[in-house]
Formats: structure tokens, C-alpha cells, sequence
């Protein structure tokens, strides 16, 4: 019953981050230079006149304030982004598109970088203080400190240039016409070298927070109690150790789902990947800000939806919950 | 700090990756103070043969496509993210501490209305809204010194409340409520010299992100047009990178060397300040912690 | 015939850059079957290491054992690898820690962990196993075992989490059982019944059982034999009876010397005028609740009522205690006292001002006239700031000028001992007893009428405790000060306090002079406490006695402080302090 509390107050908090991305999306269009119509237009400048008079209708910019804010709560609540003047079809149909490429590649990488991650973590603290632990902390120490789109730049250099091994750009081989299973396999091929960058960092992230806290609760009382009973080591890391240290991991993991989509813009840029983060990019050059807001609105629904799920194992992981809501 | 200066500069440079880091920041320092004697004038003109490669007489880290002097643009840019990074860590650190403090300290209503517009921000995908800041503001040294410190602050936020929490029920706070302190006379001068420690060691760590953060920004186009970073150049050199790959790498390692610095540092800092990893009390806390029951 | 625990020589050596050599040096004790020996010492005695040493759960690259042998039914302990003396933990000899709070993994149940004992062993049987988990959990006197088991441990009370944890440790039936100060961290009625489930333990299973303790008072209720320690060696050995009144060893001495013992010296005696003057503090009904959580096994989110009602008043000049377990509300009221908290109801009348919602700038003025002194020398000084600035900080706030600031430091620092250096130095080089010196400064620097004294001397070793609590006396002859002193121990209230209310669950439930609560308890729950006391069982001397009273300067005093209290002279001052109906219930 107090999880089910817990839960709600939670997603009440998801609520108010969603309010408060629209409010902020609302404050950056006006605050923009130029005007608000120009901007939701898109291409800054480029729409004519009749489109502009259309969006200046739609979204009541003659009206006053809390009233264009509240049509355009309502527009970005039934993700309504407008129309796109160049492509001539509505952004959210743009997005859609592009969204899937965007979450095979953060999932992939969010995955895979948080197994490996806390593998690593784990075997570090073991080890705390012998050459294991040295090497893993030193590893992921440099691979922390590269910027990510370098580390990609260089990975191609690398593994696609210099060794031919995967290939450098794209999603999937251009005019291969290939189907089902290979298709499928082309991609995964494609994926390799990106979804590999991206997650790299975050393997060097998720290392050092699974140490830390692995090493801080083997620290605590109730494990030596555990020994004092006997307890086997194996066991004592599984069901002691692990189980307490990975509450942390958790609240730490739901915060990086932000990142994780910052990253996959640079990567996306980088490797050409055809996801949301190379459209933000083309946004950015086109100066196309409607088409940016609205990834942005996108990928903080996304990182809210992620929280939750994160909130719902954490109560599963700990009885304890606090009922702070 | 001050019973500890000098003992604690000794913690420092017993540790010898901060050491190492303490080393190449004051590298990085001198090479962003002494750019203009190095290398005077526009670090971004064109001087001498393009596609020179690395080791090449007189332009050690080589040309690019346009004859530009690359060692010109590592030490003019080493300016540009020490700047961006320290101005924005120091918003984002003031910014941060203040809500924090107050957030921990007075607890209740104001604890509840900080933390929530704190979670808000953390929860925003921060890349994103510090590309749309700068996009929308124009790219200009301070649109991006405010983006990066608008997303960096709620972290130094979550630290700070945490440790005002913890040290708001120690009892020499409470026998200062007790003789009579005010609320922001506690806050400033009896809490806040206890949590330096653990800002000091964010701050480091906080300068590095900035760094990264601004480096991404310069990448993706978004840079001041009148300033070199280092970025920018990564950016630049991105489509000659079959042919010149010194272009993209060399800038790349410059950020690496210093980001990498800066973590030494704070780890060092880290050591050298928290009384509980100091080697020397550490087998007398054990016992202690035995005796007092607590492992 | 062999002992079932054998210590020979036993040495653990510090690292290099320590104190001293060794945390214990040359050890040798001997625990049989069937027989309770209690390891007492202060802080730094090395008691606790030693403990650790036999089950070889000391913490890896600080502490190693550099010499002697741990004999375990004649087994080395010492000799054993690793997979062999994991394999004697918690089958041969097993460990209960001191404190319960942390001593059990939070995110598994009770029951799991007590069952992960038997799994460890190589128990696989499933329905055996919750078999005997059960059987257990009603030996030790759980409640509801069925359900207890599926609980997890932030659900059950300090005392119940100890019972689990001694669960834990019972059921593979080791032959010997070693107690790191299993009792410390409770109150007095659960020490009470702790001690008597672990005493009744030896005597139905014939266990062993080595008990690490500072208090003297269990040592008496308990140890057939004693070994004391200092500074990692065993100054004297044996029997318990013969240790205790005989003691050879002059530390041995010292300490029990320093004990608190129940004194029933005679206290504070007022004049008829006195009597009926205002009382410098009266509290009237007061009451505060809080929103909270109750550790208990049903109810969960409840409104707990820390104060209920409670009135009580203390004259100019006297010192009232207030005596409580953990829950009783007497530190809330010691803070209501001292407007750290503010009370939901009821009035605080000091020096005939209502002082309970006071604000702003009245209750800045006010602020000088009723200090605190604090349970925790280690956190109750900033250690950023020196001491001189610690002690006049908050004078010169109120207006005082820095030089009278500064000279009433240097009187001040005088009465409590210390060397006016003090003030150019950090908290964090002086000892325990010091830094209390420092926080009983601060209070008295603001010349203040009334102290509030939060167990001031609990935290600290016996030895240090004996100075503090005779500096408290001082002071309070020298300046006449009233105090309210706080504390869990009768035996400490005795020696400081005129009269001592007794706190249950909020409430007043009995107010007398020491002598009085002591000879002729009114309350129930006055008897359980004083039942409970350790050390008054089996050696009555080293409790009770009618020392009588004495100047710090060795003379006896006459006058107001010797003469013995009528019989009902202690009611009229605790006029609004209410006993509760006698037949009201103690829930256990």
C-alpha cells in the first residue's frame, strides 16, 4: 500500500517535470530573438507569409500570455509540434520516424554499459586495493575523461579506417536491399561501433559509482555479522553487499537517462545515425528551433518515463521506501 | 583547513597521480596566461603550408587544411575552456551552494519547493537544454558559460543539502541555536566551513565537466565564432580525419590531459581533505568504530 | 582439564605510525563451559580487540596478530585456514555485536537471516530450517513468530533486533558465545532483559560466554569471572566476587572507585519562604507530539506523543534530574526547556516571564538566561572554529564587549580546568572530558541561571565521567545554578540531582529525592527501573550507598545541604507533577 503511495507521489513529480518542460520550452521561444511566429514556423525566416499567419492563428500569439500558454500546454500535451514548412508534413510524424533508431542505440548502449559496468564495479571493490582494482579504476578514469564524440572519431579511425573491421557511418548498408534476417544483421553490424562509444563512457560512469558503493557497504556492520555467522564470501557479496549496494546504482542509473540522450547527439553526429539526435543536430544548423523544442520536449518525456520505471524497481530493491513523496 | 594547511598540502603531494595532475594543469595554466606571447595575433590565420604534419620544422603539431597553425590553436584554446570552465563552475558552485544550504538547513516548505525545482532541472536532458540555450541565445562565450552553469548547478545543489542535513543536527549547531545565532549567521559560519571540503572536491570535478560540456557545444558548431577551442577544432578537422588525423586527435588529447588532470586532482583533494580516508587516524577510527559498536 | 576458550600471549600489533605498539600485548584469559567472564575496560583498553581477535574478524591490513595462540577446545584457532575457521563461525563460537541498529542487512528478512546461519552449515532442508527458525525466535521471547520472521529489521525495536541477533548466533548451539557490549546501546529495562536471556542461555546450554563490558554494574550481575584491562593488558583476573571487593590492581581500583554509585546523600532543602516563592522554572501541562514512524510490528505512520502534560518546577539554586529510557520524552522536554523545540501546548513560565512562544528579539534576550551543556563532546564543538572563539562567540553576540568577553572566558576556563592556552587551539586536540570542560565553558560564559544539562557525562569513560559530574557539583555550589539534568542513569541523577522525576512514555510518573525513589518507589514503572539497575542483584555494595556529601575542598558542609529531608517534604515541589493512577500498565 505505501508503494502504490510512493509510486503516485511520483508520478505526480513526472507530471510537474513535463509541466515544467513545456513552461520552459513556452519561455525559450519568447525569449528567442525575432519573432515568436518566425520561430514556430520553423526554418527561422524562411516560411512565407500565409504559413505565418496560419501559425500565428494556431498557437493565438495575438492572445495574451497565460492563454498562449495554456493552448500551447494543450498542443504539446497531444504532442502536436506543428508543421515542419520545409518537409511540408507535421514534426511529430518527423520524429517518429527518426525515434527508433535513437532508442536501439541509447538502449543498447544503457544496457550494455550498465552490465558491464557494474561487473567491473563489483570485481574492483572485491579486489579493493590489489593491481585488479588499480587497472579497472584506471581504466575507467581515462575512458571518463575523453570527450565522447573523440572517442567515436578516433574509434573509426581506428576500426574502420585504418583496420576495415565495422563500418564508419550509417545505419544500414545504402542500396543493399537487404531483408529480414540479414537485414537485421546489417544493422547490428552497423550498431556495433556506435552503440560501443556511447556506452563506453558510461561503463566508466557506472564502474566507479558501482565501486564506491560496493566498497562503502562492505564497511557496514551487518556484513560482518554475516561472516561472523559463517556466512561463505560468495554469499556474503551476492545477498549482503550487492543487494544494499545496488540501491544507489539504481537512483544513479535514472539520472544518467538524461545524459544518455545528450550523448546521442554527438554520437548520433558523429556515426551519421539516422536517430533524433542527428535530427537535433540538422535543427541546429537549419536554425530550425521548433523542430529542436520539440526533441527536447520528446527526450525529457522519454528520461521521465525512465525515472518511473527506476522508481518502481528501487521499491521492489529496498522494503524500506521512504514515504517522502 | 587552516589546522590542517600544512599537513594537508603534504596529503596532496603524497599522492602521485595528483601530482601528476597538479603538473598539467599548471601547464595548461601557463599556456592560457602566456598565448598571446606564444603565439600573438589571430590564433586562427592562416600562416604557413597547409596539411603539414605533425614535427614539422617550426609548427610542432603541424597545419591544417587552410595553413593554420594547430599549436597556436591548442594554446589560444587551453584560454578558452579554462575560462568557460572556471566561470561556469563558479556560477553553478554559488548558485548551487546558496539553495542547498538554505534547503538543508531550514528543512520543511522551503526544503520541499528547492528540491523539487532542483529534481526538475536534473531530470531535463541537460545536453540538450544547454544546446537550446545556446542556440537560441546566439553562441557567444556567455550564452555558454550560462548553459553549462545552468544544468551543472543541481548536483552541487543535492551535495550541499545533503551535507547541511547531516551537520544541521550536530550539537554544536544546536548550541548555537542555543546561544542565541541567527538562521543565516548559522548557515554561513558555522555549517558552511564543514562542508568546504566536499564543495572544494565537486568544484574540481565540476570544472572538468564544464570543460567536456563546452568542447561538445564547440563540436556540434554551436562555439563563439571569435574564440578557438579546442572543440571547435575537433569539429573542424573532422572531415580531413582519413588523411589529417593529427587535426581532430591533438585537440582531443588536450582535453583529455586536462579532464584527466582535474579528476587527479579532485581525487587528491579528496584524500587530502577528508579526515576519514587520512591514513594515519584511519587504524584508530577502526578501533574506535569497534569499540563504539558501529563495525 | 582443558578450557573451552584458551587465550595464550595473545599480541596484536598496530601499524608503524600508531600510539602505542600493540592494540593488545601478551593476553592470556581463559573461558570454561558453563561460566560467564567479563572483559571490562575504558576506550582504548584493547577489549574490544581482543574480542574480534577470537573470531578473527579484525579488520584486514590495520590490525594483525603478531604472536600467541587462540585455543579453541584445544584447536588453534590461529592455525586454521580460511575455509575451516569460516567453518567454525557460527558453529563453535559465534558473536553478538554492540549495536543493534546496524548489525542486520536491511533488505532481507529477519527470519532469512536467521535461517542463512543454518544454510551456511549445511542445513539445505527447507522446512527443518524454519522449524528451528521459529523454535528460536520463541526462545528468545519474540513475539509472534510467525509473523516476526517475515519482517524486515527497520520494523522491530533496538532490543527486538538484539534478540535476533543473539537468535542468529544461538541456533547452531556454539560452545562459546562472545558479547561485544551487547547491552550498551539499550535502555536500561531491555539491558535488563537481555542480560537475563543470555545469562539464562549459559545455564540451560552450558555455553561459554565471554562479555565485553565498561560497566561494572553488569560485571556484577553477571560474571562468575573478570579480566581487566588497560591499555591492551590484562592487569588482574579473576574471581568475580574476589575482583570486585578486593580489588589488587590500583587501576582496578581506580575504576571502581570511579563507578557511579547510587547516592542517597541528602539534598537540597528549602525554607519554608524558599518553598513558596516562585520557582524559577514551572512547567505546566506541556505537550508535543510528533508525526511519526513507530518501529513496532503493527502500526506503522502514527501521531507519537513525546510529551504529554508533563508539569514540573524547579526553585532557584536546585538541581531536578530527569530520568528516562530512550522514548520518554525527557530529551524533547530538555529542548522545549531550551526553545530548540517548540511545544504544541501547555506553558513554560521562567523567572515569571511565559517564555513557550516567545520570538524575534524577546527571545534573543532571553537566550543568555538558560543554557545547554551536551551529550557528545565529539560533536558538540565546530571543528573549524578555536576554542576562544567557541566560548565567547555567542557573549559578544549579546552585546557583551569583547575584553569582558574575553576575561569572563579566563574566569571560567579556571573554574572548569583548563589552561587559559586552550583558547588558541582546535576541539580536536583535546580528549573527551576536555572538550566537555569546553562545552560546560561555553554555557557558563553567558552567566546563565538556568542549565539544561543533556546527559552530560554518558558518552564519556567512568574514570572521566567521576571528574565531570564533581565539576558539575562545583559549579553549581560555587555559582548557584539551577539545573535540569538529564540522564538514563539513576545511579548518575543520584549524585548530581535534589530530586529526580522519573519520565514514562511522556509522562511524569514519580518525583522525589534520590533516597526517597530509592528506599520507597511509589510507581511501577520506578521499580522496574531500579530492578533493572545493573550491579544491584548479586553486589548490593557496589550500588547503593549513603556516601556522605563532601566539599570538593574535603570539608564536611553543615547547613542547608546536610540536613535530611522530611518524608513529604518532596511532594509540595512537585505539585503539578502528577503520578499516574498506580494501576496503569507498563507495556513491555
Amino acid at each position: 500500500m505505501e508503494r502504490l503511495i510512493f509510486l503516485g507521489g511520483r508520478s505526480i513529480k513526472a507530471l510537474l517535470v513535463v509541466f515544467a518542460v513545456i513552461v520552459i520550452n513556452f519561455m525559450l521561444i519568447r525569449a528567442a530573438p525575432g519573432d515568436p511566429a518566425s520561430i514556430l514556423a520553423g526554418e527561422a525566416g524562411a516560411a512565407d507569409a500565409a504559413f505565418m499567419e496560419q501559425v500565428r492563428k494556431e498557437y493565438g500569439l495575438d492572445k495574451p500570455l497565460p492563454v498562449q500558454l495554456g493552448l500551447y500546454v494543450r498542443q504539446l500535451a497531444s504532442f502536436d509540434f506543428g508543421n515542419s514548412y520545409r518537409e511540408n508534413r507535421p514534426v511529430k510524424d518527423i520524429i517518429i520516424e527518426r525515434l527508433p533508431a535513437t532508442l536501439l542505440l541509447t538502449l543498447s548502449a544503457f544496457v550494455a554499459s550498465i552490465l558491464i559496468g557494474i561487473s567491473l564495479g563489483v570485481a574492483a571493490a572485491r579486489r579493493a586495493g590489489t593491481w585488479v582494482d588499480s587497472l579497472i579504476t584506471a581504466v575507467s578514469l581515462i575512458f571518463f575523461a575523453m570527450p565522447l564524440f573523440w572517442i567515436g572519431l578516433l574509434a573509426i579511425v581506428l576500426f574502420s579506417v585504418q583496420l576495415g573491421w565495422l563500418p564508419a557511418y550509417g545505419m544500414a548498408s545504402v542500396g543493399a536491399g537487404l531483408t529480414g534476417l540479414e537485414a537485421v544483421l546489417d544493422v547490428a553490424w552497423h550498431l556495433i561501433l556506435p552503440a560501443c562509444t556511447l556506452g563506453l563512457f558510461y561503463v566508466a560512469v557506472y564502474t566507479r559509482v558501482t565501486r564506491a558503493s560496493a566498497i562503502e557497504v562492505m564497511e557496514q556492520d551487518f556484513v560482518k555479522t554475516a561472516r561472523s555467522k559463517g556466512v561463505s564470501e560468495r554469499r556474503i557479496w551476492r545477498h549482503h553487499v550487492l543487494r544494499n549496494a545496488i540501491l544507489p546504482v539504481i537512483t544513479f542509473g535514472s539520472l544518467q537517462a538524461g545524459h544518455l540522450i545528450g550523448g546521442s547527439v554527438l554520437i548520433e553526429t558523429v556515426f551519421a545515425w539516422p536517430g533524433i539526435g542527428r535530427l537535433a543536430f540538422d535543427a541546429l544548423f537549419q536554425r530550425d528551433y521548433n523542430l529542436l523544442l520539440a526533441i527536447f520536449f520528446v527526450s525529457a518525456m522519454i528520461v521521465v518515463f525512465i525515472n518511473l520505471i527506476a522508481d518502481v524497481l528501487y521499491t521492489i530493491a529496498d522494503p524500506r521506501i521512504e514515504l517522502q513523496t | 583547513m587552516k589546522t590542517v594547511n600544512g599537513s594537508f598540502i603534504r596529503e596532496l603531494l603524497r599522492q602521485p597521480a595528483c601530482v601528476i595532475g597538479l603538473l598539467i594543469m599548471l601547464m595548461v595554466c601557463l599556456a592560457a596566461i602566456a598565448a598571446p606571447w606564444l603565439f600573438p595575433g589571430d590564433p586562427w590565420r592562416m600562416v604557413a603550408a597547409p596539411n603539414l604534419p605533425p614535427l614539422s620544422p617550426g609548427y610542432i603539431f603541424g597545419t591544417d587544411v587552410l595553413g593554420r597553425d594547430v599549436a597556436a590553436g591548442i594554446v589560444h584554446g587551453a584560454r578558452v575552456s579554462l575560462l568557460i570552465g572556471c566561470v561556469a563552475t563558479l556560477v553553478a558552485v554559488l548558485v548551487g551552494t546558496v539553495l542547498g544550504a538554505f534547503a538543508g538547513y531550514y528543512g520543511g516548505r522551503i526544503d520541499d519547493v528547492i528540491m523539487r525545482f532542483t529534481e526538475i532541472f536534473q531530470t531535463i536532458p541537460s545536453f540538450l537544454l544547454a544546446l537550446l540555450l545556446v542556440a537560441i541565445f546566439s553562441p557567444s562565450v556567455y550564452s555558454i558559460v550560462l548553459a553549462i552553469a545552468i544544468v551543472s548547478w543541481p548536483s552541487v545543489t543535492r551535495l550541499v543539502r545533503a551535507e547541511f542535513m547531516s551537520i544541521r543536527t550536530r550539537d554544536y549547531v544546536k548550541a548555537a541555536i542555543v546561544g542565541g545565532q541567527s538562521g543565516t549567521r548559522i548557515v554561513f559560519s558555522q555549517i558552511l566551513p564543514n562542508t568546504l571540503s566536499p564543495i572544494v572536491v565537486i568544484s574540481s570535478l565540476m570544472v572538468a565537466t564544464a570543460i567536456l560540456l563546452e568542447s561538445a557545444i564547440s563540436f556540434l558548431g554551436l562555439g563563439d565564432r571569435n574564440m578557438v577551442s579546442w572543440g571547435f577544432m575537433i569539429g573542424a578537422g573532422r572531415t580531413m580525419i582519413r588523411q589529417n588525423w593529427w587535426l581532430s586527435a591533438i585537440p582531443g588529447m588536450a582535453i583529455f590531459l586536462t579532464v584527466l588532470a582535474l579528476n587527479f586532482i579532485g581525487d587528491g583533494f579528496n584524500r587530502a581533505l577528508n579526515p576519514r580516508t587520512a591514513r594515519k587516524r584511519k587504524v584508530a577510527r577502526l578501533i574506535a568504530a569497534m569499540e563504539k559498536g558501529t563495525s | 582439564m582443558s578450557h573451552l576458550l584458551e587465550i595464550r600471549n595473545l599480541t596484536v600489533a598496530l601499524p608503524d605510525d600508531s600510539d602505542r605498539r600493540n592494540a593488545v600485548e601478551n593476553l592470556s584469559l581463559q573461558v570454561d563451559r558453563g561460566e560467564t567472564v567479563c572483559v571490562v575496560g575504558e576506550s582504548g583498553s584493547g577489549k574490544s580487540v581482543t574480542a574480534h581477535a577470537v573470531m578473527q574478524l579484525l579488520p584486514r591490513h590495520a590490525l594483525t596478530i603478531s604472536s600467541g595462540e587462540i585455543l579453541l577446545e584445544g584447536v588453534n584457532l590461529l592455525e586454521l585456514d580460511t575455509e575451516a575457521m569460516r567453518q567454525y563461525r557460527g558453529a563453535r563460537l559465534a558473536m553478538v555485536f554492540q549495536e543493534p541498529m546496524t548489525a542486520l542487512n536491511p533488505v532481507m528478512t529477519v527470519g532469512d537471516q536467521i535461517e542463512e546461519t543454518l544454510l551456511a552449515h549445511g542445513q539445505r532442508d527447507g522446512r527443518i530450517s524454519r522449524a528451528k527458525v521459529l523454535e528460536l525466535l520463541a526462545d528468545m521471547h519474540l513475539p509472534d513468530p510467525q509473523t516476526l520472521q517475515h519482517c524486515y529489521p527497520f520494523e522491530l525495536s533496538g532490543g527486538q533486533r538484539q534478540r535476533v541477533v543473539i537468535a542468529m548466533a544461538m541456533i547452531m548451539q556454539p560452545g562459546l558465545l562472545i558479547a561485544d557490549e551487547p547491552t550498551t546501546a539499550l535502555d536500561v529495562t531491555t539491558q535488563a532483559q537481555i542480560l537475563k536471556l543470555i545469562d539464562s542461555l549459559k545455564r540451560r546450554l552450558g555455553i561459554g560466554i565471554l562479555f565485553i563490558t565498561h560497566d561494572f554494574g553488569v560485571v556484577a550481575d553477571i560474571a562468575d569471572r573478570v579480566a581487566v584491562m588497560q591499555d591492551g593488558r590484562v592487569v588482574e583476573f579473576g574471581a568475580c566476587n574476589d575482583v570486585l571487593r578486593h580489588p589488587q590492581h590500583p587501576y582496578t581500583k581506580k575504576l571502581i572507585a570511579a563507578v557511579p554509585k547510587l547516592s542517597t546523600r541528602n539534598g537540597l532543602v528549602l525554607t519554608q519562604t524558599q518553598r513558596q516563592a516562585e520557582p524559577l522554572l514551572r512547567i505546566y501541562k506541556l505537550s508535543k507530539s510528533y508525526k511519526g514512524r513507530r518501529a513496532g510490528l503493527l502500526s506503522r505512520t502514527s501521531v507519537v506523543s513525546a510529551l504529554n502534560e508533563v508539569s514540573l518546577d524547579i526553585a532557584d539554586g536546585e538541581t531536578v534530574g530527569l530520568l528516562g529510557e530512550s522514548g520518554s520524552g525527557k530529551t524533547t522536554l530538555g529542548q522545549c526547556v531550551v526553545r530548540l523545540l517548540d511545544s504544541d501546548s501547555g506553558s513554560i513560565v521562567f523567572a515569571g516571564q511565559s517564555i513557550e512562544k516567545l520570538k524575534g528579539s524577546a527571545l534573543h534576550r532571553l537566550r543568555p538566561q538558560i543554557q545547554m551543556i551536551f551529550q557528545d563532546p565529539y560533536s558538540s564543538l565546530n571543528p573549524r572554529h578555536k576554542v576562544g572563539r567557541i566560548i565567547t562567540e555567542n557573549a559578544i553576540l549579546h552585546g557583551v564587549k569583547r575584553n569582558e568577553a574575553n576575561q569572563r572566558m579566563l574566569e571560567v576556563l579556571q573554574l572548569v580546568g583548563l589552561d587559559a592556552t586552550a583558547t588558541e587551539r582546535y576541539p580536536h586536540e583535546f580528549s573527551g572530558g576536555q572538550r566537555q570542560r569546553i562545552g560546560i565553558a561555553r554555557a557558563l560564559v553567558l552567566q546563565p541561571r538556568l542549565i539544561v544539562a543533556d546527559e552530560p557525562v554518558s558518552a564519556l569513560d567512568v574514570s572521566v565521567q567521576k571528574q565531570v559530574l564533581a565539576l558539575l557539583l562545583d559549579i553549581r555550589r560555587k555559582l548557584g545554578l539551577s539545573m535540569l539534568f538529564i540522564t538514563h542513569d539513576l545511579r548518575v541523577a543520584s549524585q548530581v540531582c535534589d530530586r529526580i522525576a522519573i519520565m514514562h512514555k511522556g509522562k511524569i510518573v514519580e518525583c522525589n529525592t534520590a533516597e526517597e525513589i530509592y528506599r520507597s518507589p511509589e510507581h511501577a514503572y520506578t521499580r522496574t527501573l531500579i530492578d533493572a539497575m545493573p550491579g544491584r542483584q548479586r553486589a548490593p555494595d557496589v550500588q547503593a550507598q549513603a556516601v556522605p556529601e563532601q566539599q570538593s575542598d574535603g570539608t564536611r558542609s553543615q547547613g542547608v545541604w546536610s540536613q535530611t529531608v522530611p518524608a513529604h517534604a518532596g511532594d509540595k515541589f512537585c505539585e503539578h507533577g502528577q503520578v499516574s493512577p498506580p494501576n496503569f500498565k507498563i507495556a513491555t
